[in-house]
Parts: structure tokens; sequence; C-alpha cells
């Protein structure tokens, strides 16, 4: 990768494919209390629609992505399973419109999975990095009204994700 | 209802710089796909 732009930003999908997994084989998704997107360094978003199962092969998973790239959209029986769209992070936002945008990184203000996920306003938007090392770009970090800290060390995106969905669906399920 | 973005994540078509180096073709060889217009879920797995 060396000699390209953000190198070590790039290259991994496979943590992609963990943090899907994670975000879409929970009660939360199940029962259609989360909105999933991912955002790619080229600016460019994914769509997932609900109740997608995303293969646990990760090469069934490469596949899949490719023939999304290719097609454009992923259906079954009329149903828009994936769907890529030519947006940046920012037309995304205008496009789902939060109340609050909220990102986390170790650049972030100091908090805890369970004080953020109590305190999480309706129609808010969670921002979660999709890379292995480094931080946001600058467009990104703009976009965010928070950013938070959960620990001063960096922990892996699947992490972050099961962690404050599930403490999200302690607040709404239990 | 709530919102997850994950951002700036690494899918991506292999980039153009990248395209013909030997390892992304030979790879493209083994799995019988067009190098030049595959994917590039596959950079991951050469560049690892």
């Amino acid at each position: 990768m060396k000699g390209i732009e953000d190198e070590f930003k790039r290259g991994r999908p496979d943590l992609i494919h963990l943090c899907i997994l994670e975000a879409t084989t929970i009660p939360l998704y199940k029962k259609n209390e989360i909105k999933i997107f991912i955002h790619t360094i080229d600016d460019k978003v994914i769509y997932l629609g609900e109740n997608v199962n995303i293969p646990k092969s990760y090469h069934r998973f490469e596949g899949l992505v490719e023939k999304l790239f290719l097609e454009k959209t992923i259906k079954s029986n009329e149903n828009i399973l994936l769907e890529i769209k030519e947006n940046s992070l920012s037309d995304l936002l205008d496009e789902i419109n939060p109340s609050q945008v909220i990102g986390f990184s170790t650049q972030g203000k100091e908090s805890s999975f369970e004080n953020v996920a109590s305190n999480l306003p309706e129609n808010c938007c969670l921002v979660i990095g999709g890379f292995q090392k480094g931080h946001y770009s600058e467009n990104v970090l703009n976009q965010m009204d928070q950013l938070v800290s959960i620990k001063d060390s960096s922990l892996e995106a699947h992490v972050v994700i099961g962690r404050i969905l599930y403490e999200y669906e302690k607040t709404i399920f239990m | 209802m709530i919102s997850l973005i994950i951002a700036e994540s690494a899918l991506e078509l292999v980039p153009k710089k990248l395209r013909n180096h030997p390892s992304v073709v030979s790879h493209a060889k083994k799995l019988q796909k067009n190098h030049l217009k595959f994917y590039s879920t596959i950079l991951g797995i050469l560049l690892q």
C-alpha cells in the first residue's frame, strides 16, 4: 500500500465484514430499531436494507460486495438488500437528518459505553471509523456534533459497535 | 430508531496504481478474475 493516499486506512475490508456482522446479528437490527450505512473511503455509501443476512464466510462476503459494486443493488424478491450510491458522508447525513451525530474516537471527550448509550437522543446517528489505524479525515470530523472516547487506548471498530449497541439495547428492551 | 454509519471504510476498487502490480495480477489469475475490472475486497487479502 506504500505510496497511495491514506495507506494505513485501506486494504482491510475484512474489518468491515466483522463490523457488519456485529451490527446485523443483534435484536436491535432484527427488530428494525437501527439503520446501518457503510460510508467508503472513496465517498460511496452502501445502504443495508431490513433483515439482511450478511454471509458469515468472508469469501462469500467478498463475492457479495463485488457483485454490489458491479450491479449497484442486490435484491431478493424485489426487496433491496444492499444498494450502493455515490454519496459523501455529508450527503448521507443530509438524507437521514439525524438529531445528533456522535463519533467515536480516541481523540474525543472521555465517556463510557453506558453513559453514551443512556443519553442517546431519538433519531441520533453514531459514527464509527471503519479503518485499522489513524483518525477520521477533516471532512468527516466536521460532520460530528460530538466526539467521544471510550478508552484512552483504541478499540477495534467491531468491539465498539458490539458494546455500544448492546448498551443501547439494554436501554430500550430491558 | 438510531442510525449507525461505519465511516471511511476500506471497501473500494483496486486503486489504478496497484492494478498491474504482480501480486494483484497473479492473485486475480488464481481466482480467475480480470485484474483490470475486478473489485477490490481482494486488495485486503493481498496486502495483509
